[in-house]
């Protein structure tokens, strides 16, 4: 069975505030795995990897602490919807700048829309290396050598801006996803402590539908 | 276009705008999604066909219309139940349906046939895939179902008072596209010219049940009676709409969709201010505008709703139109920027839903200065979603106190400003409104608080050191999706409600209203302050009558009556 985007992207956003993200990063989780997803890459089983690692972990222990060329985090590894967010809110001054390393980063691959955004933002393609894969990140397209499985620990990731350049087709895009279903199981757990428990009262009142089919 | 390339009044100001009492008066006009479907598709000679319709005489089966534009064809699939009347329900959560629906991106073959069968019946519960667009179900309205087959079984006609009081054969309670539930994303068609303008799947979808729903009354009175029953009269089929029941979640989607209403408005907004900006009228406009208001009477008439607050509303409205009516009979069309000086007559003498009603008017007018704005409604939201993190917090904090003024003069200690809260249920997921102080449901809340979040946002600016946005998110995450609403507020001004979504007098329907009137839809019945019933698609030509003139003139009733003999 596959999904459209639309479905894996809505789900992202309800699992990553169901693990406690404020909503503007739950939408940035959103859109970093639908554009995963759309460019054939595991982006619901990185997700679930995420929330299941920090599920309910305070800001503080995820955001990046900016030294001079390095970001980490002050808990045991970075988030990379946190550090993704904050590389492209810093788009303007990246570059030019010297390789950025991301101490110890979650699913390093939840970078790339980050990156590619960033890229787009700066007019400079971005270089992300890690021990698994090595990536260039433009505007409108990502070339990717490596592997992707998204469930190695935490590494770390360097970025420079430009990248070097590196030349191989760029990752094709697809409509459709069709994620590992025990990933998805987890976003949908996550997303469900969104719902009310249903009552009497709610199911009466919430909607305010007292008895609509009466007068049909 | 010259004409208005020397517009000199500008649009109206989105704080006169998007204030919820004004959006909750809005009316369909020629910009409205469904009346850009049919212009299509009478632009493009589509032609609607019934290629299946095999339902036994308890109403159970399969039917399928395909409608055929330039280069793609679309396929209304849909499967009649035999629903007993007690699992009859409007709400999401209900499990079961008189009639379900898909329309699939081309002609489906058995197979798809088959797999459609085991899946759109159970609808939220089934799986569509790539090749399915919308999924949508109606109930029969039972006040006029047995009315109309018993009247064609009997080789009669309907009676057109009863007709004319509830609009239709069934009303649709769900019209989902854009992926859900396995459907194809709106990335798969928007580059089609037919589906580039918002919702336009959708209203085919619709225009092609209302086919189907006429097609089967008539069947079942053949069923019910072979020898004497007879066909509705084509002028009496015109009058039935396909009804809608629209509850709470349609308001989310306005808050959620910012780019996208702004787009909107400002398409309706500048047709409205290159009108006004006509240096001339003439007899003719004149007059045409006084049959306008002559039809929109009489659609005020034919409104019906007991809702507390619309019925006195619409009493105003059929008021506004005589108002107006004697107006323009003594309005001479020489004056010097005549549609100017209407509506600044209108802004001081109308309520206003005559003015919101106005404005659709003026807006037929002037077709060549209108229709083109179509297509600038429709928006990748993807192009305004990230945050210019660069932005000095200065000038954040000015758009703050730009956008949300009054949010910032609130009094959010008291309980009445935020005495509501949006949540979803688990019960199939319904978008539900409850009582903040009466619920424990602060957990659960849905990011629909613009207002007070805004305020939030500007009191944390307060403690933040000069810097910019990047600085500052990187402190306080939680206000990065206020920042982003902020942001596209600054540069797309229709794209925020500028009125308070928690407030206790806060009513969902306006909002409902809002998005309904841009797919057209007329006839607004409120059922509460949080579900409205409509009419889509009364009066308006059925597929082999896409080429007549009025063809395009269909969203008011004729103006002169039209009993069946």
């Amino acid at each position: 069975m596959t999904h459209s985007l639309n479905e894996i992207s809505a789900l992202a956003r309800k699992a990553a505030r169901g693990a406690g993200m404020p909503w503007g990063l739950a939408e940035e989780s959103a859109e970093a795995t639908r554009w995963l997803c759309a460019h054939r890459l595991p982006g619901v089983e990185c997700l679930a990897s995420v929330l299941h690692d920090q599920d309910r972990a305070a800001w503080e222990a995820l955001c990046p602490v900016m030294a001079r060329g390095v970001w980490s985090s002050r808990g045991t590894a970075l988030c990379p919807i946190a550090a993704g967010a904050s590389l492209s809110d810093r788009a303007a001054g990246l570059a030019g700048l010297a390789p950025l390393t991301l101490r110890s980063c979650r699913a390093p691959l939840m970078l790339l829309p980050f990156a590619c955004e960033t890229a787009r933002l700066s007019g400079h393609s971005i270089g992300l290396t890690t021990q698994q894969f090595a990536a260039v990140c433009t505007g409108n397209a990502l070339v990717l050598d490596g592997t992707f499985s998204p469930d190695r620990p935490p590494a770390d990731v360097t970025l420079t801006c430009p990248a070097a350049s590196r030349t191989g087709p760029p990752v094709p895009l697809t409509d459709r996803a069709a994620p590992d279903p025990a990933a998805l199981d987890v976003l949908t757990g996550f997303a469900a402590r969104l719902y009310a428990p249903e009552t009497e009262a709610r199911r009466r009142d919430g909607a305010g539908a007292s008895g609509p089919g009466a007068l049909s | 276009m010259s004409e208005f390339c020397d517009q000199q009044i500008a649009p109206r100001p989105p704080d006169v705008v998007m204030r919820l009492e004004r959006l909750g008066a809005a009316h369909a006009t020629r910009l409205s999604f469904m009346r850009q479907l049919l212009r299509r598709m009478r632009a493009e000679n589509w032609s609607v066909s019934c290629t299946g319709f095999d339902i036994d005489a308890r109403g159970v089966g399969t039917a399928t219309y395909t409608g055929r534009g330039p280069d793609h064809a679309y396929t209304l699939v849909a499967f009649a139940h035999d629903l007993p009347p007690e699992q009859r329900t409007d709400r999401v959560i209900a499990t079961a349906w008189d009639a379900t629906f898909t329309l699939f991106d081309g002609v489906p073959d058995a197979d798809d046939l088959t797999r459609l069968r085991a899946n759109v019946p159970g609808q939220e519960a089934g799986r569509l895939s790539g090749r399915e667009l919308t999924l949508a179900r109606a109930n029969r309205s039972t006040r006029l179902w047995d009315h109309v087959v018993d009247a064609l079984a009997r080789g009669q006609q309907p009676d057109p008072g009863r007709v004319a009081e509830v609009g239709y054969l069934m009303r649709t309670t769900a019209v989902y596209g854009s992926g859900k539930f396995g459907a194809a994303d709106r990335m798969l068609t928007c580059a089609r010219p037919e589906c580039a303008a918002p919702f336009q799947l959708e209203m085919l979808t619709v225009y092609l049940i209302r086919c189907f729903v006429l097609d089967l009354v008539e069947h079942m009175a053949r069923m019910q009676a072979p020898r004497t029953a007879v066909p509705l009269a084509p002028t009496l089929r015109r009058r039935f709409g396909i009804g809608n029941s629209t509850g709470l979640g349609m308001a989310p989607f306005l808050v959620n969709h910012p780019a996208l209403l702004h787009r909107w408005i400002a398409a309706r907004e500048q047709a409205l201010a290159r009108i006004r900006s006509q240096p001339q009228g003439s007899e003719d406009r004149l007059q045409t505008l006084r049959t306008l208001v002559h039809r929109a009477a009489r659609l005020a008439a034919d409104w019906r709703t007991g809702h507390p607050l619309q019925a006195p509303r619409v009493v105003g409205l059929r008021a506004d139109l005589s108002l107006l009516e004697s107006h323009l009979s003594g309005l001479s069309p020489h004056i010097r920027d005549p549609w100017n000086t209407l509506w600044l007559w209108a802004e001081d003498h109308l309520s206003v839903e005559g003015q919101e009603q106005l404005l659709a008017l003026l807006l037929e007018l002037y077709p060549d200065f209108v229709d083109d704005l179509a297509g600038d409604m429709a928006v990748d939201e993807r192009d305004s979603f990230t945050i210019d993190g660069a932005m000095p917090l200065h000038d954040l904090r000015a758009i703050l106190q730009d956008v949300y003024a009054a949010a910032l003069d609130t009094d959010w200690d008291a309980c009445a400003a935020q005495a509501r809260i949006w949540y979803v249920s688990e019960a199939k997921l319904e978008p539900r409104l409850g009582e903040r102080f009466e619920e424990d449901l602060d957990r659960y809340e849905q990011p629909l608080d613009t207002h007070r979040a805004a305020a939030a946002l500007h009191a944390a600016l307060d403690g933040h050191p000069p810097g910019t946005v990047a600085d500052f998110l990187l402190r306080h995450p939680d206000h990065r999706h206020t920042v982003r609403r902020a942001q596209i507020a600054a540069h797309l001004p229709y794209s925020e409600i500028r009125d308070n979504t928690l407030a206790a007098d806060m009513r969902p329907i306006d909002m409902l209203r809002l998005k309904l009137s841009f797919f057209g839809a007329a006839h607004f019945d409120p059922r509460s302050d949080r579900w409205v019933r409509i009419n889509m698609y009364q009066n308006a030509p059925f597929p082999g009558e896409l080429q007549t003139d009025l063809a395009d003139d269909w969203t008011l009733p004729p103006a002169l009556p039209r009993i069946p003999a």
